[in-house]
């Protein structure tokens, strides 16, 4: 121990030790400037935004470059998240996929029927996450589609089973998502079989908790909790979780978070473009949920897409 | 052609630019690859506040008690800033935790050089001021009560790696004049 000591980890350093001049001044100048900066940011969020692209976009290699050696470390040491369900969920999706074409067929013989004429085709792209947020004021993570593949700012993103965000702001091939679970993160939605009205309101915490619910509206735990449609930045049916009862009101257990998802689909759905939500209390079709939980959008005939790209790998 | 080491005479000079030059850069790199550790996906999306996080911190430290000069404030300043960048959070937050931590650190170095204990006791203290510095700016943005238990839980972990981080720190930076003891840093010191 006492060798170990009087080593060079604790011996100091030998030479002109510069401390004092520069080092006083700088600490309450650089802490003066981070605290300007943190006072602007938070009266005004969007103020430094294309500060903040530019700065993403200056370090994207780096962030690129890092992505990719993590994962080979990442799959060794077994950080990676990886979802316990990845056998059950790739059953489910090959049973999702024989569903979709028997789907596709009565769809196309219906449209014969009806005399349908489609004009544009729905798009989805897929990104990988790279960076997950380490600010506790920020559930975000970014991912590698941005601009360059049609991305835009309030395109909602669904990871796994069901609803996981939406774009806070798309960079040229990157994008930031907002987690649900993010403390600015309101999202309307529709609660139980009768379709409770609710907003889903993010903590900071994995379980973001339900505001805005009429007193009257029944809903118990268990309830199966998908989008309303309201707002038109989401679209009606997305699965988004389960309630939650505790001790803090009413939570729910978010459906996407279970997963731990490595990669995520982004909708390319415009804000507004969404045909407002129908006011009745019919439950919620199950087809709509799967069609959510293969992340693929749900009511197409409410849809405006607004670009015809096909899911990029 | 010569060989490195044929000759001891001219060999020492190029292994102490060797040695110079890795021994500006390790604490740049070290701080800059944990902080893109520390924004690595793992776990769950939805606390990212883990020791992980604090591994930055815990590299900033260990340099202010080693080199104690202005640079790990300008460093602190910067991995910080980009940390807040690519979390999409509030502009300065960790900035700002980074550099009154660093603060702290090089106020307390001269304890901090008087043995194991005395570094490690300076780090957990560093670590337990950071993490309630960290909670009562998140309550004062957020507008709610200090959440000071999820904040501690995360240094906590972080005080356990920090043997480990700074034995890895120590034992990979280079020798001061071309001697292969590592631990050293170069001479006329990081800035």
């Amino acid at each position: 121990m006492g060798a170990f000591e009087n080593s060079a980890m604790y011996r100091p350093r030998r030479g002109p030790r510069r401390r004092g001049g520069l080092s006083s001044a700088l600490a309450p100048v650089l802490a003066g400037v981070a605290g300007g900066l943190l006072i602007m940011s938070l009266l005004d969020p969007g103020a430094l935004a294309p500060a903040r692209s530019l700065l993403v976009e200056a370090i994207a290699p780096v962030i690129t470059a890092s992505a990719r050696a993590w994962q080979p470390v990442a799959r060794t040491f077994g950080l990676e998240p990886v979802s316990p369900r990845l056998g059950s969920d790739a059953a489910r999706i090959a049973a999702l996929e024989m569903r979709l074409a028997d789907v596709e067929r009565e769809n196309a013989d219906l449209k014969q029927l009806a005399r349908f004429v489609r004009a544009t085709r729905s798009a989805t792209v897929s990104a990988r996450i790279l960076m997950m947020s380490a600010s506790p004021l920020a559930q975000t993570v970014l991912v590698n589609a941005g601009r360059s593949q049609g991305v835009k700012g309030g395109f909602p993103v669904v990871a796994g089973d069901g609803l996981f965000g939406r774009v806070l702001q798309a960079h040229s091939d990157h994008a930031s998502i907002m987690l649900l679970s993010d403390r600015q993160s309101r999202v309307p939605v529709a609660i139980g079989p009768r379709e409770a009205r609710a907003v889903l309101v993010g903590t900071g915490g994995p379980q973001p908790k339900l505001e805005f619910l009429a007193a009257a509206q029944q809903i118990a735990a268990g309830d199966l909790v998908t989008t309303s449609g309201l707002g038109g930045v989401y679209p009606r049916g997305l699965a988004v979780g389960v309630v939650v009862a505790d001790g803090q009101g009413v939570r729910v257990e978010l459906t996407a978070g279970r997963a731990d998802p490595l990669a995520v689909t982004i909708l390319m759905l415009e804000a507004g473009a969404l045909e407002p939500a129908e006011s009745g209390t019919g439950k919620p079709e199950r087809t709509q949920r799967q069609a959510a939980a293969a992340g693929l959008p749900v009511k197409p005939q409410s849809m405006q897409p607004v670009s015809s790209r096909e899911p990029t790998p | 052609m010569r060989h490195l080491g044929a000759d001891d005479s001219n060999a020492e000079p190029v292994l102490a630019v060797l040695a110079r030059g890795w021994g500006w850069l390790w604490p740049l790199a070290s701080v800059a690859g944990l902080v893109l550790f520390a924004l690595a996906p793992r776990g769950e999306p939805h606390d990212p506040l883990t020791p992980a996080a604090l591994l930055p911190l815990l590299a900033l430290h260990y340099w202010t008690v080693r080199a104690g000069a202005a640079a790990p404030f300008i460093l602190a300043f910067s991995a910080g800033l980009a940390s807040d960048v690519v979390s999409h959070g509030p502009v300065g937050l960790w900035a700002l935790v980074d550099v009154a931590a660093v603060a702290l650190s090089a106020w307390l170095a001269p304890l901090a050089r008087r043995g194991l204990l005395a570094h490690l006791a300076v780090a957990v203290v560093m670590l337990a001021a950071a993490g309630l510095a960290l909670s009562l700016t998140v309550a004062a943005a957020a507008l709610e009560a200090p959440r000071l238990a999820p904040a501690f839980m995360a240094c906590a972990g972080a005080a356990f790696l920090y043997p480990a981080l700074a034995a890895v720190l120590f034992a990979a930076t280079p020798p001061a004049s071309g001697s292969m003891r590592p631990g050293k840093l170069p001479a006329g010191g990081w800035p």
